[in-house]
Formats: structure tokens, C-alpha cells, sequence
């Protein structure tokens, strides 16, 4: 790839990041977390991205991203409030300098956003008394901006002729490899500096730990420069400045001596920039001109190269407990150096494996925050007023299906607020709040990732939705069917209940193509609406390409995984109440109550039980309880560990295979399999009735 | 795609039977061959976990570098006794469309080309389960090797892996 190909990569990843930044920020604005971090991220992200589309010449984003700058510096100077309507403003205008990234990334134009919103917004501002587009050194990209003086410096904002540094070590300074000494040989490259050294709290000989910094300095800079920014003195100290507190303060030419700021040059123009006071680095450690990396960085990485991260370390693992057996056939000593560093190589390899693993697993907190835009656009399209709840935000799934999951969650919320929310005025005569609710949650449940869209809307019109069905063709008219089945046949190909295709959710694709594509991820949706009430519609993901937390377990012979989220209750078989019921079958003890007792290895279909004799003190009882069967436990041999695994699916290779929902691979190599209690309450006809079975996946 | 299990560059030129590899190996006591251009890889034995409910040639699953590979014992399969445990013993890791599979076997013994007219149709025997799985015959030093049809060895999916038990 050509270098400058590279770095334009990089700087639209950064962007991406910068948005999702931005958009959180604002949305906790929205929320009423308001602090001047909040705002200081916000109004960060946006001068990042012009500073960054200004080194790539990306004229119309520089000049929107420059509007929305300045319209946030209002906000962050306290000119504007941060009440709803100006926020929405800034969200609209967030979505329009997405599209703008977006297409500056495609390489195509679009028009420029009107910034006229903007602008009314703050009418203090003339949009003059911010940095003109692209003139100041970009703080999160790394690209160095040249001023080339085209663009003239307001007289505001000319920047002081002296900056007033006062350096503070924390006892860590040293620690970390930091010498004062060479912070201010770099500082000297940027002009002349006067040292001062503050030794006024310094202990006694007999107290002093030499380790520890204890004095401080008081740095007077004259830049040779004229033109040197707060960041570039700031950046001088970007590696120690968690180390240190750090006040740079920005001295007038007449002031030099004195220890106050200096007063504003033009009193009667309030000008916010060389006024800005003082900042304490070590409070606010984003103000370092750092501020992607302080707010989690990430980068992007082809999955193809983490898959074979992960195979690897699996390798890994297996070589080095050869080595380990290997070791200890040649009968070393065990204080030898050999066998020490073996086992710190082992230590390694887990850390290693378990960070490994952590890397395909993401929160569905990105997804979640993409739909956001989502239900506001579809919000102000159908004029109703929407508010979006989010919940289990933490819940991670593979990264591959969160990035699939998009396109159908998008889908799904349109319909919920197009089609679901009633208008204002219905909500209304309802008796219902004026905002509807579509709420996102997603939660683990056994060995599943459920993703649930839900509305407060007026749920399915069963009689319309039959209707259109039968007017299709999609049933036959003398046909009778159950309210379920009714909602199932927005699934089928083709449907659509608007009485037109709406702009909104028609675009042409139905519940159809939603429900591919949750079965392609070996998903199943289903759909629980309560007329008046609102409907539910619930994605149900396999573990396949997911993480599960682990019991491991042995039994018979084997070691087996259990989903730590199916278990309910552990106890030792000698802690158990165990009764003999008929010749063959165990019961025990559950709070209170009776359920059936199995042994794992029989249960799965590995032969004979062991013999009463081999239980020990090890002996554990599971207490599982599958969604669709009463509680029942499984006595196993021993608990040997609980950790999470990685799921590998046994799908083209072995078709289904009962009682087992997955394999796995162990530290040791050696295949696992993942148990699958509701599989094993199948097989033992321990199921529920088929009248009290839940509401199943749709199967069209 | 780096799944070891999935190898998409192994894009199999129509077989062509003048030149026709074959793997040659020994299982149970006899001489088989397979197609040369479905053999991903030969690894040595290492103990499968068993997997429940599946037919008794069905050893279960081994690691192979992080994906899941079942593994089935050949001569079980071609009908003959379950193949003795020894560390010797090798698996022929074989890939059929999408799938892929382990054969456990006694030892690998070389690579052959026999010309078409060594290759003999398989006579039809009363339609016995084992011979079914042979697609051709050929002769070298007076062995008799029977050419396997992959397609053929391979359980059925989702009907045989469960069947006979539930």
C-alpha cells in the first residue's frame, strides 16, 4: 500500500473511532451526565477530525467539522446550555459529519451539510473566533499541520509570549524511567527557558527516600517561536504526564514577572482563547493531545489474522505440555532452572490464551450505539418521539456477529418505531406517555446470546396482518389460525402490512430477509406481541462463534464443559440429600424438593455408570434447569475448573449430535465437549408437557 | 479463511485417471488408496475424546492446530475390527467438499500412479456393506489395493451420527 494510503486509513479508523466518541459523549450530554470532560471529549473529537480531513485536504469536512467546532465551543465556554434542543442539534449534526467521513472515505461527494442550524445555534460566535479550519496543529491525528500564515491570526487569538510551567513529580516519576533533566532539554529546544527549582518541603536527610522526586521546578518559557501552542508544550511532557501535575499557564509579554495570568489584550471583546486559565494535566489527562488513546484506542484488525492468533496459541499450549511431559520423564530437579522457567512459560501461555480469547469476544456496546442514530433518524422521519433504552450493553458476542447483526437490528428498530409506535395523538388516547419507548437489551441465556428489540407501541393488528396474508395467497381463506401463528407470517417473503410501502422501513425487504439473516448466523427470531401493549421480537444467537463461560467438569472418563449459565446450584454428593428411587433412579434434594438425579456420563451416552464405590469427597452434584424442563442435577466425577471457553461448532463436520451443543478445545489441548442440558432432559423425556412448552422459534 | 480444518486453495483439478495419484496405506490387515488430491495432511495418533451417541467406528474428536476434527476408525468402518491402539498408529486427515475428516489407520505406506488400465472395476459382490466403499482395484507386487471413494467413507451427516440411538 502507498504510504499516504496508509495514514489516510489509519485516519478514517481514527474517525470512526472519533464519531463513536463523539455520539457517546453527546448522548450523555443528552442524558444530563454534564461535565466539562464530557463536553472537553465532544468538542476534542470534532477538532480532531478537522485536523486530521485538514491534512488530507478534505475541504467540506474541514469547513462542517470547523461550524460544528465552533458552535461546541459555545457550549464548552458556557455561552450555550446544553438543554435538549441545542443537543439535538449537535446529534444531527454528528450524523451529518458522519456522512461527510463517509463519503470523504468512499470518495465520493455528497453536499455540504447546511451549517445554518449550527450557526443559529450560538449566536455569540461569528465562526471567527475559533481557530480558522485546519490552522492548528491536530491534537489526535498524527500528521504535522504546516501554517503557512495564509490564513491571518485573529488578533485574539495570538498566543502568548511566554508560558509559565510548573512541574510536579509524583514519587512515581523516576520509577518509570522519567528524568526531569531531560524534559527540559527538550523544552529548551523550543526557546529559552529559565529554571527554577522549588526545594521549599523537602524532609530531613535521615526521612529522604532517594527513590522518590521531592522537588519541584518552575519553568519560564520564551519561545523562539512565535506561534508555540499550549499542545506543543504540552506534548513535551506526554510521557510523563500521569506522573506528574503539570500547569502550564500562559504568560503576556508585560507579565513575565508576575505570577497571575495575563490580563485579556482586547478587554472588551471576550475572547475565550488566551484566556483560558490554567489546566492541571494530572486531573485531566486527555488534555494531553492524546485523546483517542486515553479513551480506549483500538485498531482494526482482519479477522483472518486473529483466528490465527488463536490456533496458534492452541498450539502453543500443546507443544508446551509435551515439553512439561517431556521435562519431567527426564527426571529433572525441581528447583532447577529448566523446570522454574517452564512453569513461567506456562504462566505466559494462560495469560497469553486468556488474552487471546478476549480478542474476538466484543460488548454489543458499539452495535447497541450505531442505533442510536438509527431510531433518531427514524424518529424525525415519522415525526413521532421516540426514546431509545438500552440494556446489557456489557454482554459480548463474537465480533463477526455483532457486525452481522446490524443491517438486521436497523431493520427491526425502523419497523418497531414505523410501524409499531402509534402517532402522538393515539398514544395519547391510549393513555400512554407521549415518548415511545423501543427498548434494546441483550442478555446470555444458557447457551445463547438473546438480542431483544421491544416497543411500547399497539402491537400486531392480527385482523390486518391476516388480511394482507390472505389477500397474498400466504393462507388460504377459510383458514383458522392460533394469534402465534398470525404473527409469524411477517416472516414470510414479501410481506409488508403498510398500507404503502413507507419511506422509512419499506425500502423494498421485508421480516423475510431480517430472518435470513439471523439464520445465517445459526440464529432464530421470534416475535411476542401483546395488542395495546407493544411487541417483542427476540434473536436468539448460538454460542458457535462466542465465548462461554465454563464449568469443567470430569465424568466417566471424559472432561466436559458445562455453560456455567445453565448451572443453578452446586453441591458435593456427600452434602446432598440422595434418596434411591426404584431400583435404578436417584432423586435429590433441592431446596426443598425432589428432582431427578443422573450421572453425567451416562446421561450423555458414555455407558456405564461407575460404580457406587468410586464416588468420593470430589464427587459434585450440577443443578441444571433447561428453559424447557424442570430442574434436575448431574453427579459428576469432579469440578477441575471454571474459565472461559472458546466454542468451536461441530456443525458440517458432525451434523447434530444429541446432548452435546458444541466442542471445545482445553489448555491442554485435548477436545472438550459442551454440554447441553436441554439436550439431555430430551433424551431422558424429562421435558415439560407440550402445553407448557415456551413460545418456540418460528419456523415458517 | 485460515480454519486449518478448510483448506479453499486446494482447488482439485478434475481427476484425471491417466495420471491419477494415490495415497497407498495399510488398515486392518489390508492395502487401501485414496485420492491423493482429498489427502490435507497426515498426523500422527494422538487419543480422541468420544463423542456420545455416534456409531461405533466414530473414535471422536482431536485438536488439530484449534479446530475440532472427528476421527474415525477405517477399518472399523470398511466392517473389520476396531483398530488396536498404538502410538504408530497414524490419521489421514482427507477433505470432501466442506468437510473434513480424520481416517485412523495403521501406517501409511507410499504414493502411487497407477495408469488406467491397472485400475480395475470393483466386482459386484452381493452388495456386502464394506466393498461399497471401494470405488476401483488395482495390483502392485501382487498386493491388491482397494481405491476408496472419500464421498462414500464419510458418514452421512445429522442422519447417521445420532441414528440407531435415539
Amino acid at each position: 500500500m502507498d504510504p499516504l494510503d496508509a495514514i489516510r486509513a489509519t485516519f478514517f479508523e481514527e474517525c470512526a473511532e472519533l464519531l463513536e466518541t463523539l455520539e457517546a459523549g453527546l448522548l450523555a450530554l443528552q442524558a444530563g451526565e454534564v461535565g466539562p470532560d464530557t463536553v472537553d471529549g465532544v468538542f476534542r473529537a470534532v477538532h480532531s477530525i478537522k485536523g486530521g480531513a485538514g491534512a488530507f485536504d478534505l475541504a467540506a469536512l474541514v469547513t462542517y467539522a470547523h461550524e460544528f467546532e465552533t458552535a461546541l465551543d459555545g457550549l464548552r465556554v458556557g455561552r450555550l446550555a446544553p438543554d435538549p434542543d441545542v443537543i439535538a442539534v449537535f446529534l444531527r449534526a454528528s450524523d451529518a459529519l458522519a456522512d461527510l467521513v463517509a463519503a470523504a472515505q468512499a470518495g465520493t461527494d455528497v453536499a455540504a451539510p447546511d451549517p445554518a442550524e449550527l450557526r443559529a445555534l450560538d449566536t455569540g460566535a461569528d465562526g471567527t473566533d475559533g481557530h480558522p479550519p485546519g490552522a492548528e496543529a491536530t491534537t489526535g491525528f498524527a500528521p504535522v499541520m504546516i501554517d503557512l500564515g495564509l490564513v491571518p491570526e485573529p488578533e485574539s487569538a495570538r498566543p502568548p509570549e511566554a508560558w509559565e510551567i510548573l512541574f510536579e513529580p509524583l514519587p512515581d516519576l523516576l520509577a518509570s524511567g522519567n528524568e526531569p533533566l531531560f524534559l527540559f532539554r527538550a523544552l529548551e529546544v523550543l526557546g529559552r527557558i529559565e529554571v527554577e527549582c522549588l526545594d521549599g518541603d523537602l524532609p530531613t536527610l535521615t526521612a529522604m527516600d532517594p527513590r522518590v522526586a521531592r522537588l519541584r521546578w518552575r519553568i519560564l518559557l520564551t519561545p523562539s517561536a512565535t506561534d508555540l501552542t499550549e499542545t506543543e508544550v504540552e506534548s513535551i511532557f506526554e510521557f510523563a504526564v500521569d506522573l506528574c501535575v503539570l500547569q502550564i499557564t500562559p504568560r503576556g509579554p508585560l507579565a513575565a514577572d508576575a505570577l497571575t495570568p495575563a490580563p485579556s489584550e482586547t478587554p472588551p471583546k471576550p475572547a475565550p482563547t488566551p484566556l483560558r486559565p490554567t489546566r492541571t494535566a494530572a486531573s485531566v489527562p486527555t488534555e494531553t493531545g492524546r485523546p483517542v488513546s486515553a479513551v480506549g484506542a483500538t485498531i482494526r484488525v482482519d479477522l483472518g489474522r486473529v483466528d490465527r492468533l488463536v490456533n496458534l496459541v492452541g498450539e502453543l499450549v500443546i507443544s508446551q505440555s509435551m515439553l512439561a511431559q517431556g521435562m519431567a520423564r527426564a527426571g529433572l530437579d525441581q528447583h532447577s532452572e529448566a523446570v522454574t522457567t517452564l512453569e513461567e512459560l506456562q504462566q505466559l501461555t494462560r495469560d497469553m490464551q486468556d488474552s487471546v480469547m478476549s480478542i474476538r469476544a466484543q460488548p454489543v456496546k458499539s452495535l447497541f450505539q450505531r442505533m442510536t442514530r438509527i431510531v433518531r433518524e427514524a424518529a424525525q422521519a415519522t415525526a413521532k418521539d421516540v426514546r431509545l433504552v438500552t440494556d446489557g450493553e456489557a454482554t459480548e458476542i463474537d465480533k463477526t456477529v455483532v457486525e452481522r447483526l446490524a443491517d438486521p437490528l436497523t431493520h427491526m428498530i425502523r419497523n418497531a418505531i414505523d410501524h409499531g409506535l402509534e402517532e402522538p395523538g393515539a398514544r395519547a388516547a391510549a393513555g400512554k406517555p407521549a415518548t415511545g419507548i423501543v427498548r434494546l437489551s441483550a442478555r446470555q441465556q444458557s447457551d445463547r446470546v438473546v438480542i431483544e428489540v421491544s416497543d411500547d407501541g399497539r402491537g400486531i393488528d392480527r385482523a390486518r396482518v391476516l388480511k394482507r396474508a390472505t389477500e397474498r395467497g400466504l393462507v388460504p381463506p377459510d383458514r383458522s389460525l392460533e394469534p402465534v401463528e398470525i404473527d409469524r407470517l411477517l416472516f414470510l417473503p414479501g410481506f409488508s402490512t403498510s398500507a404503502e410501502v413507507s419511506a422509512l422501513s419499506g425500502r423494498g425487504v421485508g421480516m423475510d430477509v431480517v430472518q435470513r439473516a439471523i439464520r445465517d448466523l445459526n440464529g432464530t427470531i421470534s416475535i411476542n406481541s401483546v395488542e395495546g401493549a407493544g411487541c417483542t421480537l427476540s434473536i436468539s444467537l448460538p454460542l458457535t462463534l462466542a465465548i462461554l463461560d465454563g464449568m469443567i467438569v470430569r465424568s466417566g472418563r471424559q472432561r466436559m464443559v458445562l455453560p456455567l449459565s445453565a448451572i443453578v446450584e452446586t453441591q458435593t454428593l456427600a452434602a446432598a440429600r440422595v434418596e434411591r428411587l426404584g431400583a435404578a433412579k436417584r432423586v435429590v434434594a433441592l431446596q426443598g424438593r425432589f428432582v431427578p438425579l443422573l450421572d453425567l456420563a451416562e446421561a450423555m451416552g458414555f455407558g456405564t455408570v461407575a460404580p457406587d464405590g468410586t464416588e468420593d469427597e470430589d464427587t459434585a452434584l450440577l443443578f441444571v434447569e433447561p428453559d424447557d424442563s424442570g430442574p434436575f442435577a448431574l453427579c459428576v466425577d469432579a469440578i477441575e475448573a471454571q474459565r472461559q471457553v472458546v466454542i468451536k461448532g461441530l456443525g458440517d463436520n458432525f451434523g447434530h449430535v444429541p446432548c452435546v451443543s458444541a466442542a471445545t478445545i482445553l489448555g491442554d489441548g485435548q477436545v472438550a465437549l459442551i454440554v447441553d442440558p436441554s439436550g439431555i432432559a430430551a433424551m431422558r423425556g424429562l421435558h415439560r408437557g407440550q402445553g407448557a412448552q415456551p413460545k418456540e422459534a418460528i419456523a415458517v | 479463511m485460515t480454519d486449518p480444518l478448510m483448506d479453499t486453495d486446494a482447488a482439485a483439478p478434475p481427476p484425471d485417471p491417466v495420471t491419477q495419484e494415490l495415497l497407498t496405506f495399510q488398515c486392518g490387515g489390508q492395502s487401501y488408496a485414496v485420492d491423493i488430491m482429498s489427502v490435507r495432511e497426515i498426523r500422527s495418533w494422538s487419543e480422541p475424546t468420544p463423542m456420545p451417541h455416534a456409531p461405533p467406528y466414530m473414535r471422536g474428536m482431536v485438536n488439530l492446530r484449534g479446530s475440532v476434527l472427528p476421527v474415525m476408525d477405517l477399518a472399523e468402518r470398511l466392517g473389520q475390527a476396531r483398530t488396536e491402539d498404538n502410538p504408530r498408529n497414524v490419521i489421514i486427515v482427507i477433505q470432501e467438499d466442506r468437510r473434513v475428516h480424520g481416517l485412523l489407520v495403521e501406517a501409511v505406506s507410499d504414493i502411487v500412479h497407477p495408469t488406467l488400465e491397472q485400475l480395475q472395476e470393483v466386482p459386484n459382490l452381493e452388495a456386502e456393506g464394506a466393498t461399497q466403499l471401494a470405488e476401483r482395484l488395482f495390483v502392485v507386487e501382487d498386493t491388491m489395493i482397494q481405491v476408496l471413494s472419500t464421498e462414500r467413507v464419510l458418514p452421512v451427516v445429522a442422519g447417521s451420527a445420532g441414528a440407531g440411538l435415539a
